[in-house]
């Protein structure tokens, strides 16, 4: 890959452990991943078949349903793919509707679904029982939802379509809410390098309003006792741990809390107590930040939250 | 008599449900109790969606997907959709076709098959087929009988669900 300017990300170099490993990891390209679709196959079998279709398929050490394939395979024309065994996405994008957990037989929000990877995996994981909402703002981009649906055989999920910061609060309450928030998606530079370009702290401070709006209405709309997962792509401190301690402060802690967590054979880094001069909540070191050179994946922010009352 | 106009999508109970469960399990033998547990809604378009009964939407938002389409009506007959066939196709007892892995290519590049009475066996009439490969429900064919066994016309889609068919190769020797 030709050099990338990273200046629009030197503002992160105080809070990168390694950034010539950072600014290595960059200009590799992102390896292919996929999950095994569970309600049609195992993922011993999805190995054979892969293989049988002259695929490279590397379990992965931290989750085994999915696998890493080599950069010369095709997943998405095989015929594996067609028969919806398998959904293609990239590694760290698996984590947040895993460190969700949902239930089976649980009432799940997805409050910004489109295009329908982690949904696809939220219903997957809940072995098509209960009832999985898939909102997106864009009545047009849920159509991409629906192909995922179609191919992975899903009967549990339903497409609406409105503004997640005025998701309608008269619906009984949610066992679980998966925010994965619009951000400035500066991790996913490996596969859109554009995105660096475009990075910058005004960018990150007029994302952060919406994203705090989502955040307080995934709140609103979850039930006492459930959880809430608020994901983003992104670097910046101002859409990541500024909007969970904006949230917490306003809450509550008798409303909400953060759960630590943690994934076994993956690495990821603690969420800031303070940026720029700004102090946060000593507890946001429980939200945990994925760096691109520590697993070879994309960059991801993810903060598991609890309903309290 | 005022008109309540039906609110899309309609949840279809008694006689509206019965009907489409009850050509499935007469022209293919897929029986009602395969359903037991899902609602079928009619959806804007005249089709015929199945959502799990547990995931039935609530007020206030209209639900704009719901499940999968399990039937088109816009035809003579009801027509299975591809998706039908892949997630319920492995309950067919009739006019049902298992391929080979050669045919199950030519199918899915829409070819069309002649096929001998050996596999023809459970197709009575002429008609929609459901077409499996390595017991799993594949897609959606239609079943011309003749003399020898029939012909099958491909009806899967040139795009399914976002895949390039032109681009899909059924290995040999795969068995599942």
């Amino acid at each position: 890959m030709p050099s990338l300017s990273l200046a629009p990300f030197d503002r992160y170099r105080p809070i990168v452990d390694d950034w010539d490993a950072f600014a290595a990891a960059l200009h590799e390209p992102l390896p292919t991943c996929i999950w095994t679709n569970t309600l049609r196959t195992t993922s011993d079998a999805l190995n054979t078949r892969l293989l049988a279709e002259g695929l490279h398929p590397e379990r992965l050490a931290w989750y085994g349903d999915a696998f890493r394939l080599s950069s010369s395979d095709r997943p998405g024309s095989t015929f594996s793919y067609t028969q919806g065994l398998f959904h293609i996405q990239e590694e760290v994008a698996l984590l947040p509707a895993l460190i969700l957990a949902p239930p089976l037989d649980a009432y799940g929000l997805d409050l910004c679904a489109a295009p329908g990877n982690k949904t696809a995996q939220l219903a997957v994981l809940m072995g098509n029982t209960g009832r999985l909402i898939a909102n997106d703002r864009s009545a047009h981009r849920l159509r991409v939802l629906a192909t995922t649906i179609r191919r992975l055989g899903l009967t549990n999920t339903v497409g609406v379509s409105c503004d997640a910061t005025a998701y309608p609060t008269a619906e009984p309450h949610f066992d679980f809410v998966m925010a994965d928030v619009p951000c400035s998606c500066e991790g996913t530079s490996r596969k859109h390098p554009s995105v660096i370009a475009d990075a910058s702290p005004e960018q990150s401070h007029r994302l952060a309003r919406t994203q705090i709006a989502i955040l307080e209405r995934a709140v609103q709309v979850c039930k006492p006792g459930g959880r809430i997962v608020y994901a983003t792509c992104t670097y910046a401190p101002e859409e990541n741990e500024g909007v969970v301690h904006a949230v917490l402060q306003r809450v509550g802690n008798d409303v909400l809390r953060i759960v630590p967590w943690e994934m076994p054979e993956f690495v990821t880094a603690p969420g800031f107590t303070s940026w720029n001069q700004t102090a946060f909540r000593d507890d946001l070191r429980h939200t945990r930040r994925i760096w691109p050179h520590h697993n070879d994946t994309g960059g991801f922010y993810i903060a598991l939250l609890e309903k309290r009352l | 008599m005022a008109h309540v106009a039906e609110s899309i999508p309609a949840l279809l109970t008694g006689e509206a449900r019965a009907q489409p469960l009850d050509w499935l399990a007469h022209r293919f033998g897929i029986l009602p109790a395969v359903f037991a547990a899902y609602d079928l809604y009619r959806i804007a378009d005249g089709d015929i969606d199945v959502l799990h009964k547990a995931a039935a939407p609530t007020a206030p938002l209209p639900p704009l997907l719901l499940g999968l389409t399990l039937l088109r009506m816009n035809h003579k007959v009801p027509k299975p959709t591809t998706e039908t066939a892949m997630t319920f196709g492995h309950h067919a007892t009739r006019h049902v076709i298992a391929l080979t892995s050669r045919q199950a290519n030519a199918f899915i590049h829409r070819a069309t098959l002649t096929l001998p009475a050996a596999q023809t066996s459970r197709c009575a009439t002429r008609g929609y087929v459901l077409v499996c490969f390595a017991e799993r429900g594949l897609g959606v064919g239609f079943y011309e009988p003749n003399m020898e066994g029939g012909t099958l016309k491909s009806l899967f889609p040139k795009a399914w669900a976002g895949v390039q068919m032109q681009h899909v190769v059924i290995p040999d020797g795969i068995e599942t």
